[in-house]
């Protein structure tokens, strides 16, 4: 085991919400409390909804005294998902730039199936990159899909870095999750710890490190503090769904079978749909059929479990593409206002 | 004593230190309705049920207000419960809970903070609880998961004493705290059982044996001759504002005696002996101001902060007489309605010296307060010492410059 393990330790944890980064992060404190006895300190950022947006866990290790607060200069940055290397490049999303695209060197571990020199880095970075194809490997063992790719990014950190010690971290992961859930999580970190590739010493594109804001060019805050408006007015959408990455996120999308959809306008997929995003449409169909916003949409599958008349089902987005190349035809754009017009029938 | 009964040293979030907290004081009833950052607490307890190293039931109903009132129920009948929540669930559930004090029924809620809406947020800050201000009610403010441990199990004591039986919120800050992980010193069965007696209901306080006819009586008296409804508030306003300090105090100091660990009673002060500008905040606040203070001492600014423990009673005496002769006074305030700025106003109208009170409004809604903007704040606080007229009284801190 290498002697870094003991040096003081900054790690970003960057995922979309449902990966598992919370719990891994807890799990990577209690490996280097355990095993060096340093001071730990974890924190979470938060994403807005339950699935869908991007969470940053942050842990501190050090010898000595730790204060909070996010690591703006970390010296290991993990990402679950590597779209939010994108989202960290189009600075879309303040806290995934800043806990990624700050990162000048030190270890960065992607989950992807490409090799690390085939990442696109957006920014400038020297030093370790590596990458691992975890949502195959974690959803080969636990079967689950989205799958939870917390501990497997685990297993590909510690292959990469070693600052604790694999056996011992994995008898804390099965100590967390008892029984089947923490052997299939065990065989995906080690399987990942095989499988990782890893390529030293890699010199990123270079582009401008975000900094905060220089004083100097601070806005009036009543200037951005509009009233709140729930129904924006180029779309009618609700507001706070903007941004989101629902759409990138999911991997299924409702399709309906248009010749048994047959509530008319009590439709139970309609009232169950969390993100109110799904509608019984009529106007140019020869009868009726459920269609969900694509921009809304995250693919939980509820509306296809609920649907009375089992109109409705999951179909993989990708393969639809692939197979439909006038694919956006499966959905249609919703009209969404709270006047009563549209073209809802 | 063998290894297995000293207390252990274990990695544990807000939200689980706050759990541990309520198993360590023998909850019997543990009340749950899920949102977050407070659910934790609920699951974690189920958890321990599970694993049996707790004996309860648990109470889950269709929304926050019902499981107040079985949280009431439980403890009117002699049942020592558990419940956290924030937020949204904390205001659908204003009724009982406005109710819980004025009844003297001793329930302790736990919250981890979040912001109120709208816009829809679920990040961080104090206003979901600075709106209970004015109801009564004793509040905790946590910095981080041991103190939280630690406070919770106070709490019981201090809320079921005889002559307090007042209800308890014990806060800390959504996500930093409750989601945060640090090593935290789990006590002993043995130590809290040391600290903490059973909950032994009132004599003709129990729910059963309650006289109805009485308790009843003043709805048509109203405030009139023979009724008793004003005599009955201003028992429980002295008893908070008067009582409480002391019992607050009590528990504190018996904590330290049998655990050893202290949070300085209703206040903590960090170096303010001879500091010229003191900075006030509640929960992690006072981390960001500790920061800023140590920084401006490198300096040679003399800069003291007080950490407020607890909002309701409010510490205006421990707080004039760590203030002593600081020309300038500083709150950090966790919400929009700048609480803590007007109480220290008001604590420190008639200090003698009377020292400038400014107040500034930060970090709402989980936006980043570093200690570099806790030092640009002080450098403020400094302007105000040779031209008071110069600095605003009360401002908020929007912008913010990374450590």
């Amino acid at each position: 085991m290498s002697n870094d393990g003991a040096k003081d330790r900054e790690i970003n944890l960057v995922c979309m919400s449902g990966q598992g980064s919370v719990q891994t992060v807890q799990l990577l404190a209690r490996a280097f409390f355990e095993q060096h006895g340093m001071r730990v300190r974890t924190q979470v950022a938060p994403g807005g909804r339950p699935k869908s947006s991007p969470v940053v866990s942050y842990l501190k290790a050090s010898a000595g005294p730790i204060a909070g607060g996010p690591n703006f200069h970390p010296n290991d940055v993990l990402l679950f998902w590597s779209g939010l290397l994108r989202i960290a490049a189009n600075k879309t999303h303040p806290t995934v730039t800043d806990a990624i695209a700050r990162q000048r060197d030190g270890n960065l571990i992607v989950n992807s199936r490409l090799a690390p020199n085939e990442l696109e880095l957006p920014y400038k970075f020297n030093g370790t990159v590596a990458t691992v194809d975890a949502d195959s490997i974690t959803n080969e063992i636990l079967r689950r899909d989205p799958p939870p790719v917390g501990v497997t990014m685990a297993g590909a950190y510690i292959a990469v870095t070693e600052v604790v010690e694999l056996d011992r971290f994995l008898a804390l992961v099965k100590e967390r999750f008892p029984g089947r859930l923490g052997e299939q999580n065990v065989e995906a970190a080690r399987r990942a710890y095989d499988e990782v590739q890893i390529e030293r010493e890699v010199v990123g594109a270079s582009q401008e490190i975000p900094q905060p804001r220089p004083p100097e060019d601070r806005v009036d805050p009543l200037s951005r503090a509009p009233l709140p408006v729930l129904i924006s007015e180029d779309k009618g959408r609700p507001r706070g769904y903007r941004g989101g990455a629902a759409n990138i996120w999911r991997t299924k999308i409702p399709v309906s079978d248009d010749q048994l959809c047959g509530c008319a306008s009590m439709c139970i997929s309609e009232v169950m749909c969390p993100d109110n995003t799904g509608f019984i449409v009529r106007k140019g169909l020869p009868h009726q059929g459920y269609r969900v916003d694509v921009d809304l949409c995250r693919g939980c599958g509820i509306c296809a479990e609920v649907c009375v008349y089992d109109a409705l089902s999951m179909a993989n987005e990708e393969e639809l593409m692939r197979t439909n190349p006038t694919y956006e035809g499966i959905t249609v754009e919703p009209f969404m206002n709270f006047s009563g017009e549209g073209d809802r029938s | 004593m063998t290894t297995a009964e000293q207390a252990k040293t274990v990695i544990r979030t807000g939200n689980q230190a706050a759990a541990d907290g309520a198993r360590l004081a023998r909850v019997g009833v543990v009340c749950f309705f899920p949102i977050g950052p407070s659910d934790e607490v609920g699951e974690h307890l189920v958890d321990m049920i599970n694993s049996g190293e707790l004996d309860a039931r648990v109470i889950d109903l269709e929304n926050e207000r019902s499981v107040v009132n079985a949280q009431i129920t439980a403890t009117q009948s002699g049942v020592r419960s558990t419940f956290s929540t924030n937020s949204e669930g904390l205001v659908f559930a204003y009724q009982p809970l406005i109710w819980s004090p004025y009844a003297r029924v001793p329930i302790v809620v736990g919250v981890a903070h979040r912001s109120l809406e709208p816009p829809t947020n679920i990040q961080t800050d104090d206003h979901d609880t600075i709106i209970f201000r004015d109801s009564h009610w004793i509040q905790f403010y946590c910095e981080n998961a041991q103190e939280v441990l630690d406070t919770m199990i106070q709490a019981y004591w201090v809320a079921e004493r005889h002559d307090i039986q007042l209800p308890v919120f014990v806060t800390w800050p959504g996500w930093e705290v409750s989601h945060a992980a640090m090593p935290v010193e789990v006590p002993t069965q043995e130590q809290v059982d040391e600290f903490l007696p059973p909950y032994e209901l009132l004599p003709g306080r129990d729910l059963l044996t309650l006289d109805m006819e009485e308790f009843y009586s003043n709805a048509s008296r109203g405030g009139g001759e023979g009724a008793s409804y004003i005599e009955q508030r201003y028992a429980i306003d002295h008893t908070l504002n008067v009582d409480a300090k002391q019992a607050i105090l009590e528990a504190h100091e018996r904590y330290v005696e049998v655990m050893g660990r202290g949070y300085g009673g209703l206040i903590e002060s960090y170096m303010t002996e001879d500091a010229e500008v003191i900075l006030v905040g509640l929960a992690n606040m006072a981390t960001r101001a500790r920061q800023a203070a140590d920084a401006m001492r490198e300096q040679g600014k003399r800069v003291g902060v007080i950490k407020v423990r607890t909002l309701r009673p409010f510490p205006s005496e421990a707080i004039a007489e760590a203030v002593g002769n600081a020309r300038v006074v500083m709150a950090f305030d966790r919400n929009p309605v700048h609480t803590l700025y007007h109480e220290l106003r008001s604590a420190l109208y008639s200090h003698p010296g009377r020292p400038a009170v400014l107040g500034r409004v930060v970090a709402l809604a989980g936006r980043n307060f570093s200690s570099r903007d806790a030092e640009e704040l002080v450098d403020e606080a400094f302007a105000a010492i040779d031209d008071p007229a110069a600095v605003d009284e009360l401002s908020w801190r929007m912008e913010t410059v990374a450590d």
